[in-house]
């Protein structure tokens, strides 16, 4: 069935996809970063309940979903970003020295 | 004091700050200093905790006053303790090592305030999410700091690194989230005393997560097909760095191993079958890595497959799961981590002496460099497991461990394992001993070494041999750990 | 807790063993403050390490304590003879500590399992505990612990480093070893079979190997050190026939021929050190006529290649008339000792002549004199094959017959002995003979080996398998090095693989 859980698994199969065949090492990171964001929505649909209120207000009368997931979340999203621009502007600099983004080229080098 | 586990994690993580905020106080090497007396505080505070816990009890302190296992725990047992203790030390030396150097600067200290940190936020921690966090502060520092020097293989090799510990990573949190989804909480205790109710009814689910948790974990310390980023990440670093990665990163995956699985897994049945197969890829982790660095003319990269080879031994004693191997086994990594890093502090001495850093230009050098040439002796011979160095107790024990499990599968690969490894350390020794006159590249400038760089080294080549002589002092403190992981 | 070793009280066999390593280190000492010209801090510092091993090794009352001074005379040994630093130097002393560390490793996992086995090291209480073991255990670790030793002295098939060892290192370094150093693993020999009473008929085969092989080979060498390492290997020979005979007269002539070997064969690399010293030179055909400058030395070297033939009243004789004792009534163990004997005579009558007789070459017309701080020790080492040889008897009972523990007579002035030696004298002087004329001797480099002798050569086997060995790492490493994408994949293959093999 459709839900956050099983979508976010089949975005990290998209990302171990995207990271074992592309030969462009931006892409690699974009699959990268594809894999944290699909483990992320897994994350934070675990923690939902159908028909439950958004973890922000207090003394709420229905069913609140899970906030420990968000708040984990929004660190792993932020060590995510920060990942990222990380591998970044190591690709960046990838480029500067080598003049190429290819993997296989870059091992010849 | 009651706060003590919090202030050696967050001492460091202040102290970088404080290296930065250096630049305005116009105080010479002002951030060294700042470095130096981060490490000592940590260094006080946790052995203030040490009469407590070899005498084996425990410390426990929770964030924020939320108990576990609504808030993050921060526990020191036996385990952290034994690892935490040799960090600060490893941790210590390489800051006086990069002393030396002094084209380092408040960056390069902050990075490895950050990456120190990270290590002991790993160790102390009993939060399962708390300990990717700092994992992945430790990653982030290491990535930058094996670039510091801007050569361009250090570049790709920090990409590599990069992306397979950030793809196994994303493994590992997707197994926390598997394990939260089972569990409802984040704090490993509580997890781990579900965990068998767990596997008598989904035991697939518990594979899973065993698995994926192996494979991150496997990445971080090398086990055998997930070694591949450790020649180049090490070797192009520079040599504080390469101790870094080599002596504590590559342990620090170790502990997760150890804490994780002997805490989640030991109780149910998985353990067994695990045990055989950390036991196997150990041998071949062993044997491969032995066999390339029979083969490596650059002596860093020798040094880093050695590295691998012995992260095989260690990872046959854990496979073997019993007292004696997992004494083998946490002796070792002490010892690994005490000789590995000297050996790089020796390597880079000869690398900035001679500029070279192929083995077959470095020929006869002993002349020039005894003491640093003996230094690398005792080590190497304390690394191949020669009495009357540390490195053979612990050879003994897993020798012994396999011997009375009757593994003789792996007695035999670790007697192979040994002698290719004196195969290519006395290959050095050779070359270092060569009757060659010894010449430098035409226009080359030797970088002055000063004394820290020498005192590091030499400090640790007596003090393996002190540990191999006096091996009790290591035993006692190792017992509390012995005691969390097998009760 | 570990190193708990308790060094005393020794018993007499260790105070034979003590006797022998304490007497003849320091000669060497001597000697090598004239030989030794170069980087005497590095020299001495090793020499003085590997001293304190092998006193360690023989003073050690458990069997950990052994293997780590063991180990660490191995250690000072390699550095002492890549102490030259030639080219061949280094080949030969990484094919020594390669050899001397598989050697360890046996005896290591040897010990360990005894240690699983009766709970304890120390061997007064393994000896205790020894008849309650169960024999198939102890004779599967018996058999890891021989090879283990015979790797350290040097016995057929592991006699790979010998050869190669001795002529590389200078030749008190060569003395030592030869001398002392191998005797180590002969001791523990002895030590364990009292220990676990366990005779074994492979020892006499090893033996008799390594007696013939040591003998045949010696005759065809020209380098004067390397004719000396197979002697070495063929006298260690003698000692395993005795120890494997398993009597008492057997087990006594093997400790005394441990004693008298190593005397005379120091006193043998020391004169070769000498020559070596004075004239620069290895080789038999570039030598010869030294006998009117030399003359201390050519004294010596008599004494000591009569003693190694087993002439009386030198000291050979007696240790190998107490074996041949041993072996009487065995027609064809009593053949092969003859034949050692008298081929061993064959070779020493051609180093003699070769190089002390016949003509002097012109190169060495002007050779200098041989220090009197080498001489020195040559001349005790020589009064000492005198004085065991005149008095044996006295030797035996006081000295040899105790460290084995029994009390026995053996009748050293029989005519059976003179007759052996006439025998001995005349088959190696008839052997000799044969052998210049046939070009056997190698000296005129007419006869050629047969290739199949360079087949089977176990050295010729290890180095193949070692480049083999090579060339498979570096396939290996060429294998290792993919683009990021293959070493992305083997993680998630790894990943499949670990879930594949847990379900």
């Amino acid at each position: 069935m459709i839900n956050g859980i099983s979508i976010g698994i089949v975005i990290v199969l998209v990302g171990i996809y995207g990271i074992l065949t592309r030969r462009n090492i931006i892409k690699m990171v974009m699959s990268l970063y594809i894999m944290n964001s699909g483990v992320i929505l897994l994350f934070v649909s675990i923690g939902y309940i159908v028909g439950g209120q958004a973890a922000i207000f207090e003394n709420s009368k229905k069913l609140m979903v899970d906030p420990l997931p968000q708040a984990v979340m929004l660190t792993t999203l932020v060590i995510g970003l920060g990942i990222t621009a990380l591998a970044l502007a190591l690709a960046i600099k990838i480029y500067d020295e080598y003049k190429t983004l290819n993997t296989r080229k870059l091992l010849e080098k | 004091m009651a706060h003590a586990p919090i202030l050696i994690i967050v001492i460091p993580l202040l102290a970088v700050f404080l290296t930065h905020l250096t630049k305005y106080i116009r105080l010479r090497r002002g951030a060294e200093i700042v470095a130096v007396a981060s490490m000592l505080a940590s260094l006080i505070l946790l052995l203030s905790m040490g009469s407590t816990i070899i005498s084996g009890k425990a410390i426990q302190y929770d964030l924020g006053g939320w108990p576990a296992p609504i808030g993050i725990n921060l526990a020191v047992d036996g385990l952290s303790f034994f690892f935490a203790l040799f960090v600060l030390g490893i941790g210590l030396l390489i800051i006086v090592y990069s002393l030396g150097i002094y084209q380092y600067a408040r960056r390069y200290y902050s990075l490895l305030l950050i990456a120190l940190s990270g290590i002991l936020g790993i160790i102390l921690t009993r939060d399962i999410f708390n300990m990717y966090v700092f994992f992945e502060i430790l990653a982030v520092a290491s990535y930058v700091l094996i670039t510091y020097k801007r050569k361009p293989r250090a570049i790709k090799a920090s990409f590599k690194y990069l992306i397979m510990t950030e793809s196994a990573w994303v493994l590992f949190l997707l197994a926390i989230a598997i394990l939260y989804g089972l569990t409802g909480t984040l704090n490993m205790d509580s997890i781990a005393s579900q965990m068998s109710m767990i596997y008598q009814t989904n035991p697939q689910v518990v594979y899973l997560v065993f698995s994926m948790m192996m494979i991150a974990f496997g990445v971080k310390c090398g086990m055998f097909p997930l070694h591949t980023w450790i020649p180049e990440a090490h070797s192009q670093s520079p040599t504080p760095v390469s101790s870094l990665l080599s002596g504590l990163i590559l342990k620090v995956g170790l502990y997760a191993m150890l804490r994780v699985f002997f805490l989640f897994f030991g109780a149910t049945l998985l353990w067994q079958g695990a045990g055989q197969l950390i036991l196997y890829l150990g041998i071949i982790t062993l044997v491969l890595g032995a066999c390339l660095a029979l083969v490596q003319d650059e002596l860093k990269k020798l040094l880093a497959y050695s590295s691998i080879s012995q992260i095989g031994f260690i990872l046959v004693a854990i496979g073997l799961s019993t007292q004696l191997g997992l004494k083998g086994g946490l002796f070792h990594i002490v010892n690994h981590a005490l000789i590995k890093t000297a050996l790089f502090f020796c390597a880079g001495i000869i690398i900035s002496q001679t500029g070279f850093w192929k083995i077959s230009n470095m020929k006869g050098i002993w002349r020039q460099m005894p003491g640093v040439t003996f230094a690398f002796c005792i080590l190497s011979l304390a690394v191949i497991g020669i009495p009357p160095s540390n490195g053979f107790v612990s050879k003994m024990f897993i020798i012994q461990a396999a011997l009375t499990e009757m593994n003789y599968v792996a007695i035999i690969f670790i007697f192979a394992g040994i002698l290719l490894t004196a195969a290519y350390y006395f290959r050095i020794i050779q070359a270092f001993f060569s009757p060659e006159e010894f010449r430098h590249k035409p226009d080359f400038v030797p970088q002055p070494v000063g004394p820290f760089e020498h005192l590091s080294t030499y400090v640790v080549a007596f003090l393996c041999l002190l540990i191999g002589l006096f091996p009790g002092v290591v035993a006692n403190i190792m017992q509390p750990a012995l005691k969390v992981l097998l009760p | 807790m570990i190193f708990h070793t308790p060094l005393l009280p020794i018993d007499n066999l260790s105070r034979f063993m003590l006797a022998l390593v304490a007497f003849l280190s320091p000669l060497i000492f001597i000697y090598s403050l004239s030989y030794v010209k170069r980087n005497f801090f590095r020299y001495y510092f090793v020499l003085l390490i590997t001293f304190g091993g092998m006193l360690g090794t023989v003073l050690a009352r458990d069997l950990l304590s052994f293997y780590i001074f063991l180990e660490i005379m191995t250690v000072g040994i390699y550095f002492l003879i890549i102490d030259n630093a030639k080219k061949e130097s280094f080949p030969a002393g990484f094919k020594y500590i390669l050899m001397m560390f598989i050697g360890g490793i046996f005896i290591l996992v040897a010990t360990l399992m005894l240690y699983n086995l009766t709970g304890t090291f120390e061997i007064a209480v393994i000896a205790g505990l020894a008849p309650v073991l169960p024999g198939a255990a102890v004779a599967f670790i018996f058999a890891l612990f021989l090879i283990g030793c015979l790797f350290e002295i040097g016995a057929v098939p592991f006699h790979i480093w010998l050869p190669d060892a001795h002529p590389v290192a200078p030749s008190p370094i060569s003395a030592l070893l030869s001398g002392v150093a191998i005797k180590v693993g002969a001791y523990g020999i002895i030590r364990m079979i009292f220990t676990l009473r366990v005779f074994n008929s492979a020892l006499i085969l090893i033996g008799v190997i390594s007696m013939l092989f040591g003998v045949v080979l010696a005759l065809r060498q020209t380098n004067v050190k390397r004719l000396l390492a197979y002697h070495s290997i063929s006298q260690m020979g003698y000692v395993l026939l005795g120890m494997g005979l398993g009597s008492g007269i057997g087990m006594a002539g093997g400790l005394f021929h441990i004693l008298n070997h190593a005397t005379f064969k120091m006193l043998l690399f020391l004169c070769m050190g000498a020559i070596i010293y004075a004239t620069g030179e290895r080789k038999l055909e570039r030598l010869g006529g030294l006998g009117k400058r030399m003359p201390i030395t050519l004294v010596t070297f008599s004494i000591a290649a009569f003693a190694i033939s087993g002439i009386p009243p030198f000291n050979g004789f007696a240790s190998k008339a107490m074996i041949s004792e041993g072996v009487a009534g065995n027609i064809l163990l009593k053949l092969v000792i003859i034949f050692t004997a008298a081929g061993t005579f064959a070779s020493f009558v051609k180093l003699f002549r070769f190089t002390f007789l016949g003509a002097l070459p012109a190169k060495l017309e002007n050779t200098r004199g041989v220090p009197i701080l080498m001489l020195l020790p040559m001349l005790m080492l020589a009064g000492a094959c005198l004085g065991i040889g005149l008095f044996p008897t006295q030797m035996l009972s006081e000295f040899v017959a105790p460290a084995i523990g029994s009390t026995m007579i053996f009748d050293f002035w029989s005519i059976n002995i003179f007759i052996d030696a006439i025998w001995i004298i005349f088959l190696g002087y008839g052997i000799y003979i044969l052998g210049l004329k046939t070009g056997f001797l190698g000296i005129d480099k007419k006869a050629v080996a047969p290739s199949f002798v360079r087949y089977l050569s176990l050295d010729r086997i290890c180095c193949d398998a070692a480049s083999v060995l090579e060339h498979g790492c570096m396939g290996l490493k060429r294998l290792h090095a993919r683009n990021l994408n293959v070493h992305l994949f083997w993680v998630f293959l790894a990943l499949v693989g670990l879930l594949f093999m847990l379900t």
